[in-house]
């Protein structure tokens, strides 16, 4: 082998040597990034489980609430309880999906514990939009001719299946005809969806004005409008407000 | 970028960029329900989706912010910035686009507000801005005063490279 080669040889071998620490060494760095995403990964996780805190473990079962039809409302719990609730809302508003996101779980729990009186009155406010009227068709059939408990579980499908309101109609009339059999509601609450409930719109929008209602969701605790710098304020209040109530 | 002064301008891009992404997180990370009307109001992504993002945005946006100012994992959490600004960039193009005036919902707040579209220009601008020195630390992530340069000392890979350089050239030269 000639000089040339030897040193060729020798060059290399250097190379391959400082080729395989800085492997080792990258290796190493990849490890300790890997380590530190995981564990910010773990802290990410750790926050957004807690921020959803109760919200999977369902501690009242809303089909054994007490409920029953109002006034163009749905009304769950007792008569006697000490803090009386009414809430103006849109199946279509995102606020009121908002509203009813935050406050379900305090309200069923307190209404349970014969805390809340909370009677939900659904009216058309955005007329424009085809989820609100289909929505609210078939929440006046179910209080009509289904069970309270019906109407408080198509209720709480109605919210928790809001679509955007560019898509509003994107949510077929057979869509809720479904969530209504769902329920549990029979032939007769499915033929009344398709029902004329002019009159039905007619009284509950009157019953807005003369509540003053400007928009939604509007809520009122014991004949007093709850006011709140956002939707979440006002549920915190809300809470508060059935928390300090003897 | 000049040896000397980079690193600190790239601190003070860190500082910024992280003390934006903590503002942001931390009014958002106390109410999730909010935080999901926000992105909802974007009327972009699938329901599902939007409900996911709502979430996990917030605390995102918090933990990215803490790791800029502290300069953990400079170059991965400026990339991160980067696409996440994109990602808002596109959002409030779509909405001013389809004509739909929302809250941006970038500190808080989010849903339906009648004047936001004139603020749409500005708050693009904003995000261009923000986008501009995250991609500053994706290029330059070696920045004064950060915990990277503890964990990963340059000298040693530095000169490495130095050095395999001028074998190259020896190389070259017999």
């Amino acid at each position: 082998m000639s000089k040339q080669g030897r040193e060729q040889t020798r060059t290399e071998r250097a190379a391959a040597i400082r080729a395989e620490q800085q492997r080792k060494e990258n290796t190493k760095k990849l490890a300790i990034v890997a380590a530190i995403v995981v564990v910010l990964g773990a802290i990410i996780a750790a926050g957004v489980w807690y921020g959803s805190g109760s919200s999977d473990d369902k501690t009242v079962d809303s089909s054994k609430l007490s409920a029953r039809v109002g006034d163009h409302s749905l009304v769950i719990g007792s008569a006697d309880a000490p803090t009386k609730v009414v809430v103006y809302e849109d199946f279509q508003c995102p606020f009121c999906r908002e509203f009813e996101m935050s406050s379900r779980d305090f309200l069923h729990e307190y209404a349970a514990k014969g805390r809340v009186q909370v009677e939900y009155r659904p009216f058309n406010l955005l007329s424009t939009l085809p989820y609100s009227s289909r929505a609210l068709d078939a929440f006046i059939a179910v209080l009509e001719k289904g069970t309270p408990q019906q109407a408080l579980e198509l209720h709480d499908t109605l919210f928790d299946n809001q679509p955007y309101e560019q898509s509003s109609g994107s949510v077929s009339e057979d869509d809720i005809r479904g969530w209504v059999e769902d329920t549990g509601a029979g032939d007769d609450v499915l033929s009344a969806i398709d029902e004329d409930h002019q009159d039905w719109y007619d009284a509950a929008m009157k019953a807005v004005q003369e509540a003053g209602v400007q928009g939604t969701p509007t809520v009122f605790v014991n004949g007093k409008k709850l006011e709140g710098a956002s939707v979440g304020d006002m549920a915190t209040r809300l809470e508060q407000l059935i928390a300090q109530a003897k | 970028m000049p040896r000397r002064i980079g690193p600190w301008l790239g601190l003070c891009a860190r500082l910024v960029l992280g003390g934006v992404w903590i503002f942001a997180g931390a009014l958002k990370v106390g109410d999730p329900n909010a935080s999901i009307t926000a992105v909802r109001a974007y009327q972009l992504l699938p329901m599902g989706a939007a409900e996911v993002v709502g979430r996990v945005l917030p605390m995102l946006e918090l933990v990215l912010g803490v790791c800029l100012v502290l300069g953990l994992l400079t170059r991965v959490s400026g990339l991160l910035s980067a696409l996440l600004q994109v990602a808002f960039i596109i959002g409030i193009a779509s909405v001013w686009a389809r004509g739909i005036s929302i809250n941006c919902g970038c500190f808080g707040d989010g849903g339906v507000d009648p004047d936001a579209i004139s603020k749409y220009p500005w708050e693009i601008a904003r995000d261009v801005g923000l986008l501009a020195l995250s991609l500053v630390l994706v290029r330059w992530p070696r920045t004064a005063l950060a915990v990277d340069s503890l964990l990963f000392p340059q000298a040693p890979a530095d000169a490495g490279d130095v050095d395999s350089r001028e074998e190259e050239d020896v190389e070259a030269r017999s």
